[in-house]
This record gives C-alpha cells, sequence and structure tokens, in this order.
C-alpha cells in the first residue's frame, strides 16, 4: 500500500472531490486508488462531508449576521471571544441575562445532563415535567405544532389551573426559549413560542425584538414572506426600539422581493441604503436596485 | 479565542517577501483591512464567512445549533488575527484554518460539558440524488468518526486531517496554511490516517453497515 507521501496525486483526489478531472487523469486516479488504501479513504471521506457541507436556504443572511456582528464586537482584549454576537443575538443573550440565573440553570438542565445525571444509570425526568396536555395549548395554531420536550412547554401554564398561572414565563423566558428552540431548528415550537410572546407581552422589548426573529423564521424556515413581511413591519412601525432596524429593512426587502412587490421592494432597499449606508446588505440593495430602477 | 490564537503562531517562521499566493483575490482586501480600514473587513468577512460555515459545520455537524455562534467566534478571531498575518497562504485558507481551531475548540468543549454533538442528525441533510439511505448512513458514521478522532489528535494531526480530509485542501495548502513543510503535512495525515483507520476497524456498527453496502 502507497501511504500518503510523495507518491500520492493528493492534488488529483482534491479535484475528483470538485468534478475537475480529465478523462486521463480520471484514469489515473483509478489506478492509483486501485492500490492506495489511504487515498481511498480520503475520497470517500471527502465525499462523506461533501454530501452535507453544501449551502443551505438561510445561509446567506446568516453571513451577513456574522458580519455584522464581527463588526458590532470588541476588536480586542481578551476573554471577548464570547462577546461575538449580533445585534440580535446580542439582545437574545442580554435577555436570557436579564432573566437570571434561574433561566440558566433551566436551560443547561434541559439542554445537557449535569455530570451527576450522567452517570446515573436511569437519568431523571427532565427538571421541568409535566407536559403540557394538547387541550392545554391557548391558541388553535399551537395545538398543531408537536410539543417539543422543552422546559418552556412544561412551564406554560393551564388555564385551569390558577395556581400554575403565576409561574407564567416572562417575557424574557418565553424570548429566550423560543430563540432556543428556533436555534435548536425546531421551527414550528419557536413559531408558537414567539406568537406566545407577542400575545401576551405586546409591548415588551423581547416581543418588539421578536418581530425580526419570527420575521427571519417566517422568510428562511417557513417560507411564508406574507408572514415575514408583517412582523417585519411590526418592528419597523414602533419608534422604542431602533437596534435591528437594519436587518429588519433587509428582511422587508427580501419579502417584497418574493412577493414580487418590486416597487415597495425598490423603496425598500433605497430606505436602508439611506439609513444605513454602510450597511453590510449594500451590494445586496445595489443589485436589487440595479434591475428595478 | 486566545488558544486558537496561539495555535495560528504556531508554525510560523520567517516572513517571507512578497509571500502571497498567486491568484488569491482577497489578499489586497485583506491588507486594506489590516490596515484598518473597516468597510474592507466588512466586505473581507462576509465573503469568507460560507467558508467559515461550511468548515465548523464539517466539524460540528451541519445541524449543530452552536454553529451560528462559533462561526461568529471564528469571525472574530480572524478579526483579531489579521493584523499579524503574513500572507503565506491564502486568505481563504487562512480563514478555514481559524474556523477549523475555533470549530475543534467548541466541540472539545462540548465533550467536556457532555453535550450533545448532533452528528447523527446529519442524515436528513443530504443531496436530493444520493442514492440508498444506507450509504448515507456509512457516510454519517465515517464522519463521526473523524470528528470524533479529531477531539482527541495532537491539534497538528486533527488541523491537516480536517484541512485536507474534510474541506479538500491539497498537501501543499495545507502546509501553506500551518506554515511548514509538504513534507511534515504528509508525515502528520500518515498517523492520522493511521488512527482513523484504527477507529474505522474498531467500529463494529460502521463494519456492519460496510458489509451490508458490499
Amino acid at each position: 500500500m502507497i501511504g500518503t507521501d510523495g507518491l500520492c496525486p493528493d492534488s488529483l483526489v482534491t479535484r475528483a472531490r470538485a468534478g475537475t478531472l480529465s478523462s486521463a487523469e480520471r484514469r489515473q486516479l483509478d489506478a492509483h486508488l486501485a492500490q492506495c488504501e489511504s487515498c481511498r479513504l480520503t475520497l470517500q471521506l471527502g465525499y462523506d462531508f461533501d454530501q452535507v457541507l453544501s449551502e443551505q436556504p438561510g445561509d446567506e443572511l446568516l453571513s451577513a449576521r456574522v458580519a455584522a456582528a464581527a463588526m458590532r464586537a470588541p476588536r480586542s482584549g481578551r476573554g471577548r471571544s464570547l462577546a461575538v454576537a449580533a445585534a440580535l443575538l446580542l439582545l437574545i443573550t442580554a435577555s436570557a441575562v436579564a432573566a437570571g440565573p434561574t433561566l440558566w440553570r433551566k436551560w443547561k438542565a434541559w439542554r445537557a445532563p449535569s455530570p451527576a445525571q450522567m452517570v446515573l444509570a436511569d437519568p431523571p425526568t427532565p427538571v421541568l415535567a409535566p407536559a403540557v396536555e394538547p387541550e392545554s395549548v391557548p391558541e388553535p395554531e399551537q395545538a398543531v405544532v408537536p410539543a417539543p420536550a422543552s422546559p418552556v412547554h412544561a412551564h406554560r401554564p393551564r388555564p385551569s389551573a390558577p395556581e400554575h398561572v403565576a409561574a407564567a414565563p416572562s417575557a424574557d423566558e418565553l424570548f429566550a426559549s423560543a430563540n432556543a428552540r428556533r436555534r435548536a431548528g425546531d421551527v414550528g415550537a419557536a413559531r408558537t413560542l414567539y406568537v406566545d410572546l407577542q400575545q401576551k407581552y405586546p409591548t415588551s422589548v423581547p416581543a418588539t425584538v421578536s418581530r425580526v426573529s419570527l420575521g427571519r423564521l417566517f422568510l428562511d424556515r417557513l417560507h411564508d414572506p406574507a408572514s415575514a413581511l408583517s412582523q417585519f413591519d411590526g418592528y419597523l412601525a414602533q419608534t422604542a426600539h431602533a437596534t435591528l432596524a437594519e436587518e429588519a429593512l433587509f428582511g422587508r426587502a427580501t419579502a417584497l422581493m418574493r412577493l414580487g412587490r418590486r416597487e415597495e421592494e425598490r423603496a425598500t432597499w433605497q430606505r436602508l441604503m439611506l439609513r444605513f449606508p454602510a450597511s453590510v446588505y449594500a451590494e445586496r440593495a445595489a443589485s436589487r436596485l440595479g434591475p428595478t430602477r | 479565542m486566545n488558544r486558537v490564537l496561539q495555535l495560528l503562531g504556531k508554525g510560523a517562521g520567517p516572513r517571507r517577501e512578497d509571500a502571497t499566493p498567486a491568484l488569491d483575490r482577497l489578499a489586497a482586501l485583506a491588507r486594506t483591512a489590516a490596515a484598518g480600514n473597516r468597510a474592507a473587513l466588512r466586505t473581507l468577512i462576509a465573503l469568507v464567512t460560507p467558508a467559515l460555515l461550511r468548515a465548523v459545520r464539517g466539524v460540528l455537524g451541519a445541524r449543530h445549533p452552536d454553529v451560528e455562534d462559533v462561526v461568529q467566534e471564528a469571525a472574530l478571531a480572524i478579526v483579531q488575527a489579521l493584523p499579524g498575518f503574513r500572507f503565506e497562504s491564502t486568505v481563504l485558507h487562512f480563514g478555514c484554518r481559524v474556523a477549523v481551531f475555533t470549530a475543534l475548540a467548541a466541540r472539545r468543549r462540548l465533550k467536556v460539558r457532555g453535550e450533545g454533538l448532533h452528528d447523527e442528525l446529519e442524515l436528513d441533510v443530504h443531496d436530493h440524488d444520493q442514492p440508498r439511505p444506507d450509504e448515507q448512513l456509512a457516510g454519517a458514521r465515517r464522519r463521526m468518526l473523524l470528528r470524533g478522532l479529531c477531539e482527541d489528535l495532537p491539534d497538528p494531526q486533527a488541523e491537516a486531517l480536517l484541512l485536507h480530509v474534510m474541506l479538500g485542501f491539497t498537501v501543499e495548502e495545507v502546509a501553506d496554511a500551518a506554515q511548514v513543510p509538504a513534507n511534515t503535512v504528509r508525515s502528520r495525515l500518515r498517523l492520522a490516517k493511521d488512527a482513523l483507520r484504527a477507529r474505522i476497524a474498531s467500529d463494529v456498527r460502521l463494519q456492519e453497515l460496510m458489509e451490508v453496502l458490499a
């Protein structure tokens, strides 16, 4: 067997993954692979990773958020690595912190077992059981969402049990929980929780911020630009909180683009450029303004 | 992040003049950004983020809930490391290296804290032309083994394995990024692949899958 040494045509292996080999190079590589287990393994694993590392829906928006966060975060100093968040994520973190150590402990307890729990042969029931029953879910749309095994649902008060109403989650808790479900990929539960937050605490800062979060969810994950537009408009209509205006305008323009409302889309891009001339979305805005001008 | 920055500094030799690899279209932008131009920096980060995302997803798992946070951490590490970047590799390869180290550090943190790594969840993230579910399962298992191995390998071997096998860098590109000779990379890869083969050979579930596929 030839190992990973100078005899291995590793550039051919790399280019095979990219699909750029000529037929002669392909024959050369095949001849080598027939006798080199190392290169066979490399190529197989390369294909394994290529299967799952392609671009995913929403990556463009994610990239924009990352760039915006990198620019907003402190640029020097030690121990700042966790201060990495876009405005939205900064607010998410702030909300979680505001909810206090209790929320953090609940979240950690749900998300990962403690070392003590890990050594138990029969792990205990999650801290916040019992799970809510379908008939106790207040909104009709929540009834069609499978109840996730999350502390949030376990905490949701039952209307018929007044003693539980006092333990209803706060706006911060609802927001943090919704964000946690969103990040876990549980889109239905996240949407339900954001709606719950907006209905129960309509004037709270978390509810205001959640309009951008839910707008993104509708846009990127639920493919519902009309609902997304409503959320972004809700955020932009208020004046108490403007940190996420750039993201909300970007979301609004994207939603309008998907709805085919060209004039309104164009006006929104112009509004974005006027208000945020150095926006990370400027290139996108320029490209969209070109054909619609 | 400090650990990541330390790792980035390892292997750095004397600076070579005009050592920027040819065809690095991001080099001029990166130099402008490193000189303090924030607009250039913002553009640079936006341009390299898709590559960071790919690297972080590769190490953590495509649907890991911490992917975005770790990508942001990597982007910040790039911002901090950029002034010291010697342009001895392409900017994109430099960014990928930062992302791999950042994600590897995050993966090890998660392991220490006993948090899930979502490797198995990747099965539903695949191309629609992927032929057979059992092949997908075997692929997922191999990815999981490689990631798990990288938690235990020495950093230089893990880096070489991830950049070469996962991200498709050539040996020379890995050498440029790590600022070590190509033969050193080959040696690291040989050791890492030996360890990977041993792990694959001892994985009963994967062997069963391979029997099904054979």
